[in-house]
């Protein structure tokens, strides 16, 4: 008897049943509304984690804004059922829904994935169980969706190759629209599924993993990866946007009616990082460094914040200090800002006077705290990291800060880095007291209070693409010893009462080892991991490390092959097909410089030839300029 | 300028919570541009606030929200209305605005009732038998129920806040004697209980209090969702004239 304007998948019982029922009703602020009947293809955009998480993600706002500007194209979107919903769906037979038209997900043309994390990868089964769609590409058939995965986590795509149809290697603005006119070409003339995929595998960045079959030796690492068919190449090229302020932005961002943990407008000034820290993943994978130009950012957040009424907008790139024209962005924003009321956020600024001035205009300093990411507590190993700060530098950044009004200050470091050795650990607890005594060195009048240092260290985890792809990890105990043995030298130190230390969970991070760098042996014990009852790994409170063992052992896979061994400086990894533009040899290079301590000059210091020159492109084409 | 508006929450906005509404409305406005006044302090927030929260899973046409003003565009209410829809959505919308004198209390403080229609999907008891059922439990000498708060439990008396109940719509109308513009509710036929409860600061009713009393006291099937809540309309006290008027001066229909 309801007559409902629109349609609701769940009943408004099974709905009033939930603790966020706003999660699943869609219809917020910009959402686009089509008829599916008029369109060709309808393409779901996952992101595999609850929506207040997956709402605050600019790259799938970037991407249903691209889709939905193709006619023959509707774009919708769906995101983890919280486990309430779970066990609802699963109790009643309820099939995964899109949030626009509340369909089954089932009876989409594509299901697009984002990995962000690694350790949403049970979520990504979980999405694929409640779709009923099966869980492996093999399985599947004109009836289910292509399920295609996009984002970080696909630069190395082996662990859940399986689950995949397609993997798309690069940034997403790019190849969409050539695979989507391949599908229809394909549908149309009623090729089959597998002929589609040989298709796609032509396309420039689309990998198909079941095209492909890997060969190990017998300790266990690989021989040989062999193509199955002669459309699959050998090497899968990233793609890379070359004008970045002359392509797709979504003007009008999708506004949650509940409280997302992004509740503001992203402005992305630049993709890339010039810096080189030999720890970070996404400062390799996203090179070359690209701007976007100062006109294009002032015009999209005027218009972002127009269309969503926002009162917060944050600036958002790996190093926004890099960002060449920031004091005009800036300058313009403080304008606009006191006209409109809006706040501004500052995140991933470099701390020093030009950062500090902005930051006493735009926030308040009594109230906000500074964060300082040294990553290393001594030199030496800053210098293994190839982190460009030195402890001058952090003090006086500190002394400057704390003149200027603030006391609190947040200190990111990281346990368990390659060479670490117990006098690097406490090195991060004296360097934390020394920040701390910057602050009792002021006047008594100047200060406000007590400091507040929060140390911070999460444990170091090898990602491929970086020159420690070929290191150790440490096991959990291991970095359960350092946790300790760092707390205790922290409150050996004088300023103790004003050092607080937080510390991430160590058996988290053993899994995410070794999903960073697993091989294709790792999808099994994924699915068993969740047909175990894994999901939502990536919450602490879901996290269930005896299952993962349980699963590592029912599938007869040792776990330390993935963490703790040092591989060969000539292995061949799972993801070496995938060609990033900097080389294995770069890597490599920088690999031993870490392992001595030498430090490597920034990309705008001097080009260390990375190999990424060769798509000419932002920096280096202005490097070679 | 202080302002009131009504607006509807229906469809799927039902179940946005108060807090998430008032964030809603915070971003309209300024989608809206329109020159909102904000408080002073710190941190400063704009001046509006809801007459009533609408519980979450309840639908409304009679919503209010006082907003206040530094100017206002030089339109009429109507193209003003229309203007401000256009932040809006077709489930939360305006569908009329009044411009309130300087020292107007809010519509929270000066609410005094409030119109609902309960819409029954019930369908093991006929229509003429619940009409039947509520006319018995409403015309007793005494309706007490059961009250519990944070600090305290007591016994209530609820007769005489049972302001005016209809089993027709027609009926109702002519009972409160207001003129109820187009309706969007999305429960349509169902058998409907009309009931007028007092509302406010001082003594608030709730819908939901009253019918599930009735059903225990029927003793019928006390199914969480066999029955649905719209809000029809609210009243104030109007401080010059003790009479109660309605503010839904345009109908707009989506």
């Amino acid at each position: 008897m309801q007559i409902g304007k629109r349609k609701q998948a769940l009943t408004d019982e099974q709905l009033m049943s939930l603790e966020k029922p706003a999660r699943y009703t869609g219809n917020e602020i910009n959402m686009i509304r089509k008829d599916y009947r008029q369109t060709e293809i309808r393409f779901c955009m996952c992101f595999p984690d609850v929506y207040e998480i997956g709402m605050s993600h600019l790259g799938i706002q970037i991407l249903y804004d691209m889709f939905n500007r193709r006619e023959d194209t509707y774009c919708e979107r769906v995101y983890s059922p919280w486990m309430d919903l779970d066990q609802l769906m699963r109790e009643h037979h309820i099939p995964l829904f899109a949030l626009e038209s509340q369909d089954p997900v089932k009876c989409f043309d594509f299901l697009g994935i984002t990995l962000q994390y690694e350790m949403c990868y049970t979520n990504i089964l979980q999405i694929l169980d409640l779709s009923e769609i099966p869980m492996l590409t093999r399985d599947r058939t004109w009836d289910d969706p292509i399920v295609i995965g996009g984002g970080p986590c696909t630069y190395n795509p082996e662990p859940i190759a399986d689950f995949f149809d397609l993997i798309y290697i690069g940034e997403g603005e790019l190849v969409y629209g050539d695979l989507l006119d391949c599908y229809k070409t394909c549908r149309k003339e009623g090729k089959s599924r597998q002929d589609f995929l040989r298709d796609a595998a032509g396309i420039d960045g689309i990998y198909v993993p079941s095209l492909y079959e890997i060969c190990y030796h017998r300790d266990g690492t690989i021989k040989q990866r062999k193509a199955l068919c002669s459309s699959a190449p050998e090497t899968v090229k990233k793609q890379v946007v070359s004008d970045l302020s002359n392509t797709f932005y979504p003007e009008k961002p999708l506004v949650p009616y509940i409280k997302a943990v992004q509740d503001r407008v992203v402005l992305e000034v630049q993709r890339g990082c010039a810096r080189g820290c030999r720890f970070c993943q996404a400062g390799i994978i996203y090179r070359p460094v690209r701007e976007r130009s100062l006109e294009f950012l002032k015009d999209m957040a005027v218009k972002m914040l127009e269309s969503t009424g926002y009162e917060e907008i944050s600036l958002s790139s790996l190093s926004s200090s890099d960002y060449s024209k920031l004091p005009e962005l800036v300058d313009f924003l403080i304008q606009e800002s006191r006209e409109k009321r809006v706040n501004i956020s500052l995140p991933s600024l470099r701390i020093d006077a030009f950062s500090l001035d902005v930051m006493s205009k735009v926030q308040d300093v009594r109230k906000s705290s500074l964060t300082f990411a040294p990553e290393a507590g001594s030199q030496r190993m800053r210098n293994v990291i190839n982190k460009g700060l030195t402890e001058t530098m952090i003090l006086n950044g500190s002394k400057e800060a704390f003149e200027s009004g603030w006391h609190r200050v947040k200190l990111y470091f990281m346990l368990g880095l390659p060479t670490e050795k117990d006098e690097d650990i406490e090195a991060i607890a004296g360097l934390s007291n020394e920040i701390a005594a910057c602050y009792f060195e002021m006047p008594k009048e100047k200060r406000n209070g007590r400091p507040e240092i929060v140390t911070s260290t999460s444990f170091f985890i090898p990602k491929p693409f970086t020159p420690f792809q070929w290191a150790a990890m440490n096991t959990a105990e291991e970095f359960s010893k350092k946790r300790t043995y760092l707390l205790g030298k922290i409150k050996e130190q004088l300023n103790q009462r004003s050092v607080k230390y937080n510390c991430h969970d160590a058996e988290t991070s053993e899994i995410e080892g070794v999903l960073a760098r697993g091989d294709r042996k790792i999808s099994e014990v994924i699915m068993e991991a969740y047909r175990l009852g894994c999901r939502y790994d990536a919450w602490t409170e879901y996290f269930r490390m005896d299952l993962w063992e349980q699963a590592f052992k029912n599938m007869n896979i040792p776990l330390d092959f993935y963490t703790t061994r040092v591989r060969g400086d000539d292995e061949l990894f799972p993801w070496d097909f995938i060609d990033i533009g900097v080389s294995k040899k770069f890597l490599l290079k920088e690999y031993h410089r870490a392992l001595n301590a030498e430090i490597t000059p920034n990309c705008f210091e001097k080009c260390s030839a990375c190999g990424m020159g060769s798509y000419e492109l932002g920096i280096c084409a202005v490097n070679r300029g | 300028m202080k302002t009131r508006i009504r607006f509807t929450k229906t469809g799927s906005a039902k179940f946005i919570g108060h807090l998430d509404l008032l964030r809603f409305f915070q971003k309209a406005v300024r989608r809206a541009k329109l020159d909102a006044a904000y408080s002073k302090g710190y941190s400063p927030h704009q001046l509006m606030s809801f007459a009533s929260p609408l519980g979450v899973g309840l639908t409304s046409d009679g919503e209010y929200i006082d907003i206040e003003f530094h100017t206002l565009p030089d339109m009429t209410k109507e193209e003003l209305t229309e203007w401000i829809n256009q932040a809006l959505t077709n489930e939360i919308f305006v569908t009329g605005i009044k411009i309130l004198p300087e020292h107007t209390k809010s519509s929270m403080a000066l609410l005094r009732a409030a119109d609902y229609m309960i819409s029954f999907q019930d369908e093991k008891t006929s229509p003429a038998l619940l009409c039947q059922k509520f006319t018995d439990y409403v015309n007793r000498d005494e309706i007490l129920i059961f009250k519990k708060t944070k600090r305290s439990e007591m016994t209530m008396d609820i007769k005489e806040h049972i302001l005016c109940h209809a089993y027709d719509f027609a009926d109702f109308s002519k009972k409160t004697g207001s003129d109820y513009p187009i309706l969007h509710n999305e429960y349509q036929g169902c058998q409907n209980i009309y009931l007028q409860l007092t509302s406010g600061s001082s003594v608030n009713i709730r819908p939901d209090t009253v019918i599930d009393d009735f059903l225990t006291y029927t003793e019928m099937d006390r199914k969480r969702y066999s029955y649905h809540i719209h809000r029809l309309e609210m009243y104030f006290n109007d401080n010059k004239e003790n009479k109660h008027e309605t503010i839904g001066d345009s109908e707009i229909e989506r």
